[in-house]
């Protein structure tokens, strides 16, 4: 889905860019102009997901004409140009969103709101934080036949303890996680101390917000679940040599709790919250709601529920591209005395199938939903 | 020093800088705060130390701000490891940093000049320190009460002014527990007895 | 070390090494005290600087401003301290413009050793910094390092185990103004009489919440004397050879005769607006 995203948005590009340059010198008719790019993007993503699905129904996109001479010839009929702009833009840009950092008068920069329709276009992908750890789950959109299946993995790990999925554009996932490495490491190499999960997204947050000041750059085109365990245990300094005395440490406090999991959400704008239960990309209203019916704020779902739970979450928002082929890629972090030893791991792969398919059959079986415990 | 307790930490430290045979300040105070209970014990070139332990200063209070939470021993320690190693050909600088947090209770680092990171249970730096090795070793019991620690201090610290010319003076002490830090002070003129915490 | 260019000093060491004597900075050899007193803070110093044994100045100031309540004196290399004083004296008067209070003692203390701790000692400047600020009357000692001690009396400089020697036996604390003048010109008196470095007059600095007095000259002890007898020659011990007058008429034949009336006329008025 991938390769065939970018193809297809850098053609579009180009197809754009003579528009683009008369929309810059004709302001006036940049109305007309934003609708016609409009139309010729809706026409372009109506042909596209008509090519790529498995019937290959090239008659609906072709009106057999019927000729005399017994010839059935094809002639393309175009899609008729929607007469007003789509539902979602409710205020016209009228250049205002031609640049990045650009306010409009109601006070948006729509540069940042079109990067997050990019990662409405992604494939879904979900965090859920669990009493005793973090899953990480993504609806992978196959986009050919010839990849491999489970070998291009996209949840990234970062320093061990911490693991991140976006939805979007992917190479702009890339870059945000090799920058939540560096940042981690940084830290690190000055505190002798893995980063703690709201310090990373702190600072992640803070650097995409970077991206929407300066209309040299675009902002980043994914919007990233941030997942991790921080350790309850007492981490040694890096480096350190001894340990201590053996009786431990003097005057420590009683039931003082720490660590634990987290979980965060960075959307293209740079904002960010943490969560107990977070969703992005394509099926993000189905995610949410059935995350929603979860009740994770009471804080009492187990990590192998939550496994289960995310798989079954990530079939359910499937629907919304259901004729689309998918992968489910999963990865948890878990408590020291979890399955995880508080590590970023891939779910192995018995638990994902089976989870796999008591999601398939949870599907099947509407009125057997409440089975899944 | 700085030793381990039963509730916390206690730092010690004599009181006399010297420049050659002159003793420059004879009532010094080498027990410097770098956080609310983040202490560190200084020796070795004063204008070393005492920069070392105003950066740290600096970088903790930053990361106290900017975190939302107060930094514990273990940063402080690596910030001060970052500086002593990287900077170990230009600086003469032996630092015992000593803190409590309620988290991980009390904790006693140790930076040589080399500066490599040694977690103890006691740790004692310094010229004077090599007087006492036996003392302190034969003298040290884990999970000490507060007087109990408080005398093993003063009677390392007593020993190690008897034996070096270069130690002298006041005896200092920060003890460090949940209560917050409390400064002692004892002077040679009754014997290191008095005036205690006043 | 990026700061400091070294190629003078490594040309004297080569012309050295050929015989050529170093050239001798001037130090203040000095005796320089501290002493805080119930009410303030007074600071006094010697005046002698030295170019190695010789006396280059018998009046020198070593008592620096730097700020109306805050006052230094400077012992080590003469140039350093001059020269770092005023440095700090004027980003301390831009620090308290952008902060608008009163500058502090401690701000001083703190811009001296950052400053001289990045040179390492290179730069010898050895001082006592005293003044009084919103939070009360404060006394430093700056070491050419960057260390630094906060002390209720101090002495530097050279004839500093002379002044110490009477701090230490007659110093109490709570004094009022006129024993700790009193003190601290007798510390200073110490230092010139007991050590080569330190000699001349003393210089006084008394600094309260509300006043400075700078004492210049307080106590002259080696005021130079009247001399015994009169050791001018009566006319005619020269004998005399030869003997030609030229008179003032007379003179333009040999020089170029400039008439000038008025110094002040003649000197370059300077532009000022109105």
């Amino acid at each position: 889905m991938s390769g065939d995203e970018i193809r297809q948005s850098s053609e579009t590009a180009a197809s754009h860019t003579p528009h683009r340059l008369t929309a810059r010198t004709a302001t006036g008719s940049g109305v007309s102009m934003h609708r016609g790019l409009t139309a010729l993007a809706k026409h372009w993503n109506a042909h596209q997901s008509r090519q790529s699905s498995t019937a290959c129904n090239l008659s609906s996109a072709y009106q057999s004409v019927p000729q005399l001479d017994n010839r059935t010839t094809f002639k393309l009929i175009p899609i008729p140009t929607p007469s007003k702009p789509p539902s979602w833009c409710t205020s016209i840009g009228t250049g205002y969103d031609l640049s990045n950092s650009v306010f409009s008068p109601d006070g948006r920069n729509f540069q940042v709101e079109y990067a997050v329709k990019a990662v409405e276009n992604g494939g879904t992908a979900i965090g859920i934080r669990c009493k005793d750890g973090v899953v990480l789950a993504l609806e992978k959109l196959v986009s050919s036949k010839l990849l491999k299946k489970e070998a291009n993995k996209r949840i990234a790990t970062v320093d061990r303890n911490m693991g991140i999925v976006s939805a979007g554009l992917l190479p702009d996932g890339r870059h945000f996680v090799s920058r939540a490495r560096d940042e981690a490491a940084q830290w690190r190499s000055m505190y002798k101390a893995p980063i703690p999960t709201a310090a990373l997204a702190n600072r992640m947050g803070s650097y995409v917000q970077a991206y929407t000041l300066y209309s040299s750059v675009r902002p980043f085109g994914v919007t990233a679940i941030v997942g991790g365990w921080d350790s309850e245990a007492e981490i040694p300094v890096d480096g350190q040599v001894g340990s201590g005395p053996k009786s431990g440490a003097g005057g420590k406090g009683e039931g003082a709790k720490h660590g634990g999991p987290f979980l965060y959400m960075i959307e293209p704008s740079g904002l960010y919250w943490g969560y107990y239960g977070a969703a992005t990309g394509k099926g993000r209203q189905a995610a949410k709601s059935e995350l929603e019916k979860l009740n994770l704020h009471e804080c009492n779902l187990s990590l192998g529920d939550g496994v289960k739970e995310a798989a079954r979450i990530i079939y359910v928002a499937h629907e919304d591209s259901k004729d689309k082929d998918f992968e489910l890629e999963m990865t948890w972090i878990s408590s020291l005395d979890g399955p995880t030893k508080g590590r970023h791991m891939d779910v192995p792969r018995e638990l994902r199938e089976e989870a796999e398919r008591l999601a398939k059959k949870a599907l099947e079986g509407e009125d057997e939903e409440e089975m899944q415990e | 020093m700085a030793i381990n307790f039963k509730d916390g930490v206690i730092l010690g430290a004599d009181s006399r800088t010297t420049t050659g045979a002159y003793i420059a300040n004879r009532v010094t105070d080498k027990l410097t705060q770098v956080h609310d209970t983040i202490w560190c014990c200084r020796s070795g070139s004063a204008a070393d130390t005492q920069a070392v332990a105003d950066i740290v200063h600096y970088h903790l209070g930053m990361y106290g701000i900017t975190n939302d939470e107060p930094p514990t021993t273990q940063t402080a320690a690596a910030i001060f490891q970052e500086l002593c190693y990287d900077n170990k050909d230009q600086l003469s600088a032996g630092m015992i940093i000593a803190g409590y947090d309620h988290r991980h209770g009390g904790q006693v680092y140790s930076i040589p000049l080399g500066g490599s990171l040694h977690k103890q249970s006691y740790a004692i730096g310094g010229s004077g320190s090599t007087y006492i090795y036996g003392y302190c070793d034969a003298n040290w019991k884990e999970g000490m009460t507060e007087e109990e620690g408080i005398n093993f201090v003063k009677g390392s610290l007593q020993e190690a002014i008897k034996w070096d010319g270069s130690s002298g003076g006041v005896i200092r002490m920060v003890v460090l527990t949940a209560k917050g830090a409390q400064r002692h002070l004892y002077l040679p003129d009754n014997g290191y007895t008095g005036p205690g915490t006043k | 070390m990026p700061g400091f260019d070294f190629s003078n000093h490594n040309r004297n060491a080569a012309l050295h090494a050929q015989g050529v004597p170093l050239p001798k900075a001037t130090s203040t050899g000095t005796t320089i005290v501290g002493c805080i007193y119930d009410g303030g803070v007074v600071i006094a110093a010697d005046t002698r600087a030295t170019s190695g044994p010789i006396v280059a100045d018998k009046n020198c100031e070593k008592l620096h401003y730097i700020s109306p309540h805050i006052w230094c004196a400077g012992a080590g290399t003469a140039a350093d301290t001059e020269f770092t004083t005023a440095l700090i004296s004027s980003n301390l008067e831009l620090h308290a413009l952008s902060t608008g209070r009163k500058p502090r003692v401690v701000t001083v203390m703190t811009m001296l050793k950052q400053h001289l701790f990045r040179y390492q000692g290179h730069i010898g400047a050895y001082l006592v910094v005293a003044g009084c600020d919103p939070t009360g009357s404060h006394l430093f000692t700056v070491h050419a390092h960057g260390s630094t001690d906060k002390l209720p009396y101090v002495t530097m400089g050279s004839g500093s185990l002379a002044a110490m020697s009477v701090f230490e036996t007659q110093w109490k604390s709570g004094m009022s103004r006129d024993e700790a003048v009193k003190l601290t010109s007798d510390a200073i008196l110490a230092g010139i009489f007991n050590d080569l470095g330190s000699g001349s007059n003393v210089d006084v600095c008394v600094i309260t919440q509300d006043k400075t007095t700078l004492m210049r000259n307080y106590i002259t002890p080696n005021t130079r004397e009247h001399k015994q007898r009169n050791y001018r020659f009566p006319r005619g011990t020269t004998a005399v050879l030869n003997q030609k007058i030229i008179t003032r008429a007379e003179i333009s034949k040999y020089v170029t005769v400039h008439e000038v009336e008025d110094v002040a006329a003649a000197a370059e008025k300077m532009d000022v607006d109105q």
